[in-house]
């Protein structure tokens, strides 16, 4: 008896190494069956529950007849011995191949396509090795974020993706939260007054301007300047605050239309413009679209109205310096006195 | 030669029991060879007796052969020195039967020394000279003038065969070892006829298939991208947030956010290396640069061109610059690559996010555009993103935003 059963325990021990030596041959086979090399997807998007393509590119190493080429998407695991579970949120059942490259033929095989998996189908021709690529667009991404899914590619004898492998290899995307980068531009308005400006108002000079004596028989003349920026839609306009030159109940007035500097003639007028007659003043400067209104506009023609638009701009606009023209005449019967007055700029923008 | 049928028979069962046992072993050993060998005429049985070889792969090439059994009978100076060694390998172990050899095996020496070993022998070890047996049969034949000498039963004879191609199918295979005191008797051995001789015995060996072990090693890509690192984890679970601030942008100054404002992480197995790249989501609302820092109402439509009194902030391109205060322009760079996370250095950035001198880049077009790779694995390098921003006098107020889509693309 214990001979037979010391045969018998043998007999057990060989009989188990061969059947692990081969269950171990059979996984050996599957594993050996070849890869492909240079395999990736790339995503349109990687926002979850997007409408988006899959671009695959792989190389095919076994030369074999091919008829079908599966792409089956997975969220656990890529091995093609895994159970597949579908991802969450995924739909590729409307995919449409809009690329390919490498070995042609192929349509979606709509009976073996589903949610998670896209079969390409073709009539079975033989595939050379080589690099391939196929672009499936209209596939909505999983609609987890920040989630791994896994497409496990296969090629296939069979024209619908059954049946054993010919070569197989898997890839894997991600999906990801878009960033979002927000900044404010606030509104603003600059406008600065001086005797002299720099253009970007980096600085001011002077507040004062005197005309000195002022006779019948030459015109007094000064200038001072403002420069002005806005980038509100629909620009600026300056307004010219103040009164004409007055001492006590003497004035003298302003002219009330464009009007040529007259001496011995008593008159105060204003434009924004280079003149000649007599010599002051400046054009315009800068790069922006700032205008001079229109009764300010003219060279050797001045005007004085309180409260009167000077300069505008109808659109953003970057600095524009204008220098205002003074032209001051007087007759013989103006009266004796210190004549002044205070002009003010208003710029308005309607943010 | 004829032996009891008792014999027979407890050889045929033996025969069995060794040739399963020798399936399962890669190093055969002889255990059973009492049982196994028919005695010879006045010889003795060798004991202890074992041939180890290197590989039991069949028909694997340069295949060596350990030696080693103990001599039955001891003897002293001068008498019956061992001359002659036979181990001849055949499909049988029995001593006195013909002999096939194992299909496929080869490689004997049939000249050249061999050194044989034994403690106690004068000269350990000596060195035998093979002898060639004729026919090309897979048989060693050892010769020495002075052979070995002082002969104990406790120390084993050892010698080693080099050389040798396995036979070609699985299974059990025997070497019949035989000691002589003449060296013509060893050259004289012949399968059925061995001669006088002063030892001999059987060895089990066998052939088997080789185990191959694998594994796999699963894809593996996990990308995120966010604002904030908690730092509790060093991969993506503790990236979160999606909107970064750059807060006011002023024509007197360059707005930068700081430098981690964006973070996007990545860790792969891809032999081949990962790409990261991003585009900027195109607006439905408005027309022309649709993918810059724009303020996102209906009707916003900006100008083609870089316009500086639009509610689209002109974009720096795909080609890294730096920005000058009040001319307007918006970029992203690539800070650095963090790799403080995991146990790789290989991402690199991409030479237009790299921020060299204070550059930025953005590409407002909608197509992916690379700011970072690797050529192999990456173990959670992580990549911090600065954004920077500068308005003209003119660039309209407003809120202004853009929404980008980082993309990672592994290659296995």
């Amino acid at each position: 008896m214990n001979t037979v059963r010391s045969a018998l325990t043998k007999i057990s021990l060989v009989v188990t190494l061969v059947v692990t030596t081969s269950f171990l041959v059979f996984i050996n086979s599957r594993v050996d069956a070849a890869e492909f090399t240079q395999r990736s997807v790339q995503i349109g998007s990687s926002t979850p529950s997007t409408t988006t393509s899959h671009s695959f590119r792989f190389t095919i190493l076994t030369g074999a007849s091919v008829g079908s080429i599966s792409f089956l998407y997975c969220a656990n695991s890529p091995l093609m011995t895994q159970p597949c579970t579908a991802p969450a949120g995924l739909n590729v059942d409307n995919a449409l191949l809009t690329t390919q490259l490498g070995q042609l033929g192929f349509s979606i095989d709509a009976t073996a396509t589903n949610a998670n998996r896209v079969v390409l189908t073709r009539a079975a021709a033989f595939a050379n090795p080589g690099n391939v690529q196929y672009v499936l667009n209209n596939l909505v991404n999983p609609s987890t974020n920040q989630a791994t899914t896994f497409v496990r590619i296969s090629t296939h004898a069979s024209t619908d993706g059954s049946g054993a492998y010919i070569d197989n290899g898997s890839v894997a995307f991600s999906t990801a939260s878009r960033l979002g980068v927000g900044a404010f531009v606030p509104p603003f308005l600059l406008l600065c007054v001086g005797v002299t400006v720099e253009l970007n108002c980096s600085s001011t000079q002077g507040s004062i301007i005197d005309f000195g004596f002022l006779v019948p028989t030459q015109t007094a003349v000064g200038t001072s300047q403002f420069s002005i920026a806005t980038n509100d839609d629909t620009g600026y306009n300056v307004f010219l605050l103040g009164t004409t030159m007055t001492s006590g109940n003497n004035i003298i007035p302003g002219l009330v239309s464009p009007t040529s500097s007259t001496v011995g003639t008593s008159q105060f007028g204003i434009n924004l413009r280079s003149n000649t007659n007599p010599g002051v003043g400046s054009s315009p400067f800068g790069n922006g679209t700032g205008l001079p209104a229109a009764d300010y506009n003219t060279p050797n023609l001045y005007q004085f109205i309180p409260n009167d638009l000077i300069a505008s701009s109808t659109l953003p606009t970057d600095f524009n310096r204008f220098t205002i023209s003074y032209i001051v005449n007087v007759n013989e019967d103006q009266a004796p006195g210190v004549y002044s007055t205070t002009i003010t700029l208003l710029a308005i923008a309607q943010f | 030669m004829s032996y009891p049928s008792v014999i027979t028979h407890s050889l045929k069962g033996s025969v069995r029991k060794i040739g399963l046992w020798a399936q399962a072993a890669v190093l055969t050993v002889a255990g059973v060879a009492p049982i196994l060998a028919a005695p010879s005429v006045s010889a003795a049985q060798i004991t202890n007796r074992s041939i180890a070889i290197s590989s039991s792969e069949i028909s694997n090439t340069g295949t060596s052969y350990a030696v080693s059994f103990r001599p039955a009978t001891s003897t002293g100076n001068g008498a019956d020195d061992i001359l002659g060694i036979v181990v001849d390998f055949c499909t049988s172990p029995i001593i006195g039967a013909a002999c096939t050899n194992p299909t496929g095996m080869s490689g004997f020496p049939t000249s050249g020394t061999i050194a044989v070993s034994h403690t106690g022998a004068t000269g350990s070890p000596v060195s035998f000279t093979a002898q060639d047996p004729g026919g090309g049969v897979d048989r060693l034949v050892l010769t020495s003038g002075s052979g070995l000498d002082v002969i104990t039963t406790t120390n084993p004879i050892t010698f080693t065969i080099t050389g040798i191609t396995n036979p070609s199918t699985t299974g059990s295979f025997y070497a019949r070892i035989l000691t002589y005191n003449t060296t013509g008797g060893a050259t004289s051995y012949a399968p059925a006829t061995p001669g006088t001789h002063l030892d001999d015995g059987g060895v089990a060996m066998s052939t088997a298939n080789q185990l191959t072990i694998s594994a796999r090693v699963q894809e593996i890509l996990q990308f995120c991208v966010g604002t904030t690192d908690a730092a509790s984890a060093n991969d993506c679970t503790d990236i979160s947030g999606t909107n970064v601030d750059l807060g006011v942008l002023d024509s007197a100054s360059i707005t930068a956010s700081a430098d981690t404002a964006g973070l996007a992480m990545v860790r792969t197995n891809a032999v081949n290396g990962v790409t990261i790249g991003y585009f900027a989501e195109q607006s439905t609302l408005g027309t022309n640069h649709l993918g810059s820092l724009r303020v996102q109402t209906a009707g916003n439509n900006c100008n083609v061109g870089s316009v500086e009194t639009d509610q689209c902030i002109n974009s720096q391109g795909t080609t890294q610059g730096t920005f000058t205060a009040g001319v307007e322009n918006f970029g992203m760079t690539v800070q650095a690559i963090d790799t403080s996370n995991g146990s790789t250095t290989n991402v690199t950035r991409d030479a237009e996010y790299d921020g060299a001198a204070g550059g930025y880049a953005w590409d407002e077009t909608g197509t992916l555009d690379t700011i970072a790779t690797s050529a192999t694995v990456v173990d959670d390098e992580m990549l911090p993103l600065k954004f920077a921003g500068t308005v003209d006098i003119t660039t309209p107020t407003g809120a202004y935003s853009v929404t980008a889509t980082f993309i990672a693309t592994a290659t296995f």
